[in-house]
C-alpha cells in the first residue's frame, strides 16, 4: 500500500498504518558499499541519523576511512563517527553482510561494476536483508536480473539526490519482483526516520526527477552555444521558479555527471523532446580538455582573482562577467519585485505578457518543462503529483503544476501552443478553476526567489 | 481562524502555516510576503474568497491591546 493510499483515508489510519509498517522490520545495521564516493558517504552520513550502526565499505579501508572523514565534514556532526565503522570488501564485507539489515550499494554507475559487487552481496547476505541501489539511471530490473528470488524480492532503487543531508527528495523504484510489503516498509522508514520526501517512480531511464530536470538543463546548455552562458542563466533565472540557475546547476552537478545522465536518456528513450536531450558538441569538446564544472575549477562559470568569469564556448577561454553585454530585460526586475511581496501569480502574468526575444525564450523553456513533465505521466510515475513532488523536493524547482496553477490552465495551454511543444490532454481538457498541485503542506512561495 | 460577531457566532475553519525552515532573507522577500502568504493561505484553506471579507483588522494591534 502506498503511503498516500490509506486504508480508511484518515490521519489516524495513516498513523496506524505507518506504525504497523515500521514494526514489521528492523534496521539496526546498514552497510554502505562504495562509501568513499560522494553519494556513498553522503548517504551513509544520512543513515547514521537513524541507525545505530553504519558500516562504510570501500576497496580499501583507507578509502572507507576517507569516506567517513568526508561524511563528518559534510554534515558537521560527531554523531556520524560514533555510529560508524569502516572496512574493505576483501577483509570485512562477509562479516558485515551477515548482520546487515540494509545493504546500500553506491559504487560506480557502471552495470558491470555493480554486478560484481552484487555477486558478493548475493553470496553473503541474509535472505531477509534489504538491498538498495542509489543508481540514478541504470535499470533496476536489469540489475536484479539473474539474482535469487530473495534478492529480487528485497531489491529496489533508493535514489537520494546530492547532497542527501540537504536534498530530501528521494525516488523509490521497484523491480518486477520486489516484495510490496518490503517496499512499503522502506518508504515509511525513509519518510519517518530519515525525513525523506518519498516518490515512487517506474523503472524508466533516469526515473522521474532526472528525466524531467536534465531535459531542461540540457536544453539550456544547447542555448548557451548560441547565446552564451551568462545570458541563458539570466533568461532562465530564479524568476522562472528555481533558486539555482540551470547552467550553474550543471557546473555544480559536474559536466561528466550531466553527460552520463543525458546520454543515458538520449540512448534509451524516444519521446517528443528528444532533440533537447542531445549533449552539445561544445560541451563534449571542452570535457575532453578537462572542463568538468566546479570540481575542475570552472565550467560555464569560474571565479578568478579578477572576479566572476564566463566561459566562451567557442574558444574555451573565460571572459570577465562585467565585460559581457546583456540585452535589457526590464520584466525580470518587475517580476522579482512582485515575488518579494509574495505576489507570485501577478509575477507569472508579467512573464506571460513580456515582449522581446528573451521573454519568448524564457516562456519556451518553461513551457517545455511543463509539457515534458505532464507528458511523462503514466510513463515515469502514476500521476503528475509524484513528478511535482520530486521536482520540488529533489531539484528545488517550482513544480510544473504550481506554474500551471499560477498561470491558469488556459494561459498555460496558450503558452505551450506558442512555444510549439506538446499540449498534454490533462491541460487541454482542464476547466478554468481546475488546480493541479496537490500537496497541502508545501509552501509553494519558497520556489520563487525574488532575484 | 475564528471570527466572533454579535449574533450569531460564526466560526471559520481553516488555517495555514508558513514553513519554519524557510529563509525569507535568502528568498529576498519582504516581511509583507510572509503576511501575504499566511493570510492568503488561510483564506484558501477556509475557502473564503477575498471579496467576501468586509473588514480586516490590525491583528497585531488588537493582540497588544489585549
Amino acid at each position: 500500500m502506498n503511503s498516500d493510499q490509506l486504508a480508511d483515508g484518515s490521519v489516524t489510519g495513516r498513523i496506524q498504518s505507518d506504525r504497523a509498517l515500521l514494526a514489521s522490520r528492523q534496521i539496526k545495521h546498514v552497510v554502505v558499499l562504495g562509501a568513499n564516493g560522494t553519494m556513498g558517504y553522503g548517504s551513509a552520513a544520512l543513515f547514521t541519523t537513524a541507525v545505530p550502526r553504519v558500516t562504510f565499505l570501500a576497496r580499501t579501508t583507507k578509502k572507507a576511512q576517507a569516506g567517513l572523514d568526508s561524511a563528518i565534514k559534510q554534515v558537521r556532526s560527531a554523531t556520524v563517527a560514533s555510529r560508524a565503522d569502516v572496512g574493505s570488501y576483501q577483509d570485512d564485507l562477509e562479516a558485515a553482510l551477515e548482520t546487515a539489515d540494509l545493504i546500500f550499494e553506491a559504487v560506480a554507475e557502471d552495470m558491470a561494476i555493480k554486478q560484481q559487487i552484487f555477486d558478493l552481496v548475493e553470496k553473503h547476505r541474509r535472505p531477509d536483508s534489504i538491498v538498495a541501489t542509489v543508481s540514478s539511471g541504470l535499470s533496476i530490473n536489469q540489475l536484479a536480473a539473474g539474482r535469487s528470488d530473495s534478492f529480487r524480492a528485497n531489491f529496489c532503487g533508493l535514489h537520494f539526490f546530492n547532497p542527501p543531508n540537504v536534498i530530501v527528495g528521494t525516488e523509490l523504484v521497484a523491480n518486477d519482483h520486489t516484495d510490496a510489503e518490503m517496499l512499503d516498509f522502506l518508504e515509511v522508514f525513509c519518510r519517518l526516520r530519515l525525513g525523506r520526501e518519498m516518490v515512487r517512480t517506474k523503472d524508466t531511464p533516469a526515473f522521474a526527477g532526472n528525466r524531467v530536470g536534465f531535459k531542461v538543463l540540457n536544453e539550456c546548455a544547447q542555448l548557451a552555444d548560441q547565446l552564451g552562458p551568462l545570458l541563458v542563466d539570466k533568461i532562465v533565472g530564479p524568476y522562472t521558479g528555481r533558486a539555482l540557475t540551470p547552467l550553474a546547476t550543471i557546473d555544480l552537478v559536474g559536466w561528466d555527471v550531466h553527460r552520463a545522465i543525458v546520454d543515458n536518456i538520449w540512448e534509451l528513450t524516444d519521446d517528443e523532446a528528444k532533440p533537447t536531450l542531445k549533449l552539445p558538441d561544445s560541451m563534449a569538446s571542452l570535457m575532453a580538455k578537462g572542463v568538468l564544472g566546479r570540481k575542475s575549477g570552472g565550467g560555464f562559470f569560474a571565479r578568478s582573482d579578477q572576479g566572476n568569469t564566463v566561459l566562451d564556448l567557442a574558444s574555451g577561454s573565460y571572459l570577465p562577467e562585467e565585460e559581457i553585454q546583456l540585452p535589457p530585460m526590464p520584466y525580470v526586475a518587475e517580476i522579482a519585485d512582485l515575488y518579494s511581496q509574495a505576489r507570485y501569480a501577478e509575477g507569472m502574468q508579467i512573464l506571460l505578457a513580456a515582449k522581446g526575444d528573451e521573454a519568448a525564450l524564457a516562456r519556451k523553456v518553461v513551457a517545455g518543462y511543463i509539457s515534458y513533465a505532464f507528458m511523462r505521466v503514466g510513463e515515469v510515475c502514476e500521476s503528475i503529483t509524484e513528478i511535482d513532488r520530486i521536482m520540488g523536493a529533489g531539484f528545488n524547482w517550482a513544480p510544473p503544476s504550481v506554474l500551471v496553477d499560477l498561470m491558469g490552465p488556459a494561459a498555460a495551454v496558450r503558452m505551450l501552443g506558442e512555444a510549439g511543444v506538446a499540449v498534454p490532454d490533462a491541460l487541454a481538457n482542464a476547466g478554468p478553476s481546475d488546480r493541479f498541485f496537490q500537496h497541502p503542506t508545501v509552501n509553494t512561495g519558497r520556489f520563487f526567489v525574488a532575484a | 481562524m475564528t471570527q466572533k460577531s454579535a449574533s450569531p457566532e460564526v466560526f471559520v475553519l481553516g488555517g495555514y502555516q508558513t514553513d519554519f525552515a524557510r529563509n525569507w532573507t535568502k528568498e529576498q522577500k519582504h516581511f509583507s510576503a510572509l503576511m501575504r502568504e499566511a493570510v492568503t493561505g488561510a483564506m484558501q484553506a477556509a475557502d473564503i474568497p477575498a471579496e467576501d471579507i468586509l473588514h480586516a483588522g490590525p491583528s497585531w494591534g488588537f493582540l497588544h491591546r489585549g
